[in-house]
């Protein structure tokens, strides 16, 4: 099993959503990265290259705050990171002293995260398939989710299976805040970038329809979605990853292809992490990845 | 506070009982005390509450050792690795209590257990989530000042805190590198706290490392040197996380024969 067991397809479709993130991303923002997702990671240190060289961008494997871009590793950010971070944070310093602050004194924090499920409304749950109190499926945990999403304005997530399973009428529970049920102004603006399209809370509080990826039709969006979902009056076609772009995914930010591993489950998960693992136990450590 | 804190890993754990809450250092698959958690589970504890911010392969081989009778954290999974399973089995079994955390409600749990009060607020928005549904300890009040809607968040209450820190000196000063977690923190919080670490040195030698001293010794109550006592998981600047070896675990903690003699041989490695 090797990377290039997934289809030219969904590999398009991986690029694509990185892209897409990426270019939603302005210069100044505070990037929050998650652990093991290598698409929104991928992302930022694309925005990083292309157009937003001054962002900063908090690794969390290590609590640094980072300017500058990295190679994406599998589990190894420590040792790029703590070495010449800006600054170097403990979990109570991020949630106690910065969070509250960065989120309700309204500074451009953009993290994408990964959600279970989500609905109509853009909130969404990481914790539980089935009731809470009996699950069917236990997920390992919404982690910061629920309180940076209620303090945020802008909450974005990605979402790279767009199915009926993800996109859903009714979560199981609430771990993202979404927009309330009421007629009043809603409460953010959620995005989410998904495999097929970019989907944006609009005025009614709900998903809309602004972007749909080169190839992709209305009908498959819809039949893939277990909600009705609003149009933009104004939906573009998503432009597809340019030479640039591809290159610098490729061959400076993950020449490894780490974040392919995310359309990955199962078995071909587990073969294709054991063939990076094997690779890098062999390679000798290179000290000062440092891409920019 | 000059006494001499080195220890044996069987005395320092000695203050693990049956029923204590016992707080992990470390998050996920980065400095935690791996060894530590083997040798409480080959001591046969019962009942434990683990505290931890993530769970990670510590957290999941000591309730697959029937240790871990609840668990509070806001997230347990092994990262890219995937489902920790020992914790998903047990919590959609019923034989795992978990208590619902994010990140800020155990750290404000936390921030309030080193205050010594009895709770910290949190504002009220997370009522916009379905975690206070599940958390019937987080009590809603009127802020008494404004009148906004808040949360009482408890007082965490720890037992025992065990570390693992990249080096230590014999007066339990601490060295910490790489994901500091809230390891700078539990020991502060906690009645008795037990660091493992790669190197017992020298006090000039921790002062000349990055971050210098990060926990002081006067909070630590035992030092136990086990070079490698993360591993698989990393400690920086000597061990990086073993990926394969977190595959490995997976996989015997998915397969019913196969999990004993995982838990068996790594509880046999000790010294």
């Amino acid at each position: 099993m090797t990377v290039t067991s997934l289809t030219d397809l969904q590999r398009r479709r991986v690029d694509q959503i990185v892209v897409c993130m990426a270019r939603m991303i302005e210069d100044g923002d505070f990037l929050a990265e998650g652990i093991g997702t290598f698409m929104s990671t991928s992302a930022y240190m694309l925005a990083k290259h292309m157009h937003a060289p001054n962002c900063t961008s908090l690794c969390p494997n290590g609590n640094t705050l980072m300017q500058g871009t990295r190679t994406l590793t599998l589990g190894h950010d420590e040792f790029d990171t703590v070495p010449r971070a800006s600054m170097w944070l403990d979990y109570l310093q991020i949630n106690l002293h910065y969070m509250p602050g960065i989120f309700l004194a309204g500074k451009r924090w953009t993290e994408f995260m990964r959600p279970a499920q989500i609905d109509a409304r853009g909130a969404t749950n990481n914790v539980t398939i089935g009731p809470h109190a009996a699950p069917r499926v236990r997920l390992p945990g919404s982690a910061g989710i629920p309180d940076a999403s209620t303090a945020a304005r802008r909450f974005y997530y990605y979402a790279p299976r767009h199915t009926r399973q993800v996109f859903v009428d009714t979560l199981d529970f609430i771990s993202g805040a979404g927009n309330a049920d009421t007629a009043c102004a809603p409460d953010m603006t959620i995005t989410v970038v998904s495999e097929l399209g970019v989907l944006i809370t609009g005025a009614s509080g709900r998903f809309e329809v602004a972007q749909l990826h080169d190839g992709v039709t209305r009908e498959a969006i819809e039949s893939n979605t277990g909600f009705a979902l609003g149009w933009r009056d104004d939906v573009r076609t998503s432009a597809p990853p340019s030479d640039t772009e591809l290159r610098l995914l490729n061959e400076v930010i993950d020449p490894r292809g780490l974040r392919y591993l995310e359309m990955l489950s199962g078995n071909a998960r587990k073969e294709r992490l054991r063939e990076l693992a094997m690779s890098s136990a062999a390679a000798t450590h290179t000290t000062g990845r440092q891409t920019s | 506070m000059t006494a001499d804190k080195r220890s044996t890993l069987r005395d320092a754990l000695a203050a693990v009982h049956d029923g204590a809450s016992v707080a992990l250092g470390g998050m996920t698959l980065y400095r935690r005390p791996v060894v530590a958690a083997l040798g409480i589970a080959a001591m046969k504890r019962r009942d434990l509450e683990l505290i931890t911010l993530t769970g990670g392969i510590e957290t999941d081989l000591l309730i697959g050792a029937h240790c871990v009778r609840r668990l509070r954290s806001c997230y347990t999974g092994l990262e890219v690795v995937g489902f920790a399973p020992h914790f998903t089995r047990a919590v959609q079994n019923g034989t795992l209590e978990l208590v619902e955390e994010t990140e800020y409600t155990l750290s404000y749990a936390l921030q309030a257990a080193v205050m010594r009060v009895p709770f910290l607020p949190m504002r009220g928005a997370i009522a916009r989530t379905d975690i206070p549904h599940v958390r019937a300890d987080l009590k809603r009040f009127e802020c008494p000042l404004t009148g906004e809607p808040l949360f009482a968040v408890p007082a965490l209450h720890v037992d025992v805190a065990i570390l693992h820190a990249s080096a230590a000196d014999r007066y339990g000063n601490c060295n910490l590198q790489g994901q500091l977690a809230l390891d700078r923190h539990l020991p502060s919080a906690a009645a008795v706290t037990i660091v493992t670490a790669e190197r017992i040195v020298e006090t000039d030698e921790l002062l000349a490392m990055q971050g210098g001293i990060q926990v002081p010794g006067v909070f630590v109550t035992h030092v136990v040197e086990i070079p490698g006592g993360s591993l698989p998981t990393s400690c920086l600047p000597d061990r990086k996380l073993d990926l394969a070896a977190v595959l490995d675990y997976a996989d015997a903690a998915n397969d019913t024969a196969a999990w004993p003699r995982w838990l068996d041989h790594a509880m046999g490695a000790l010294a």
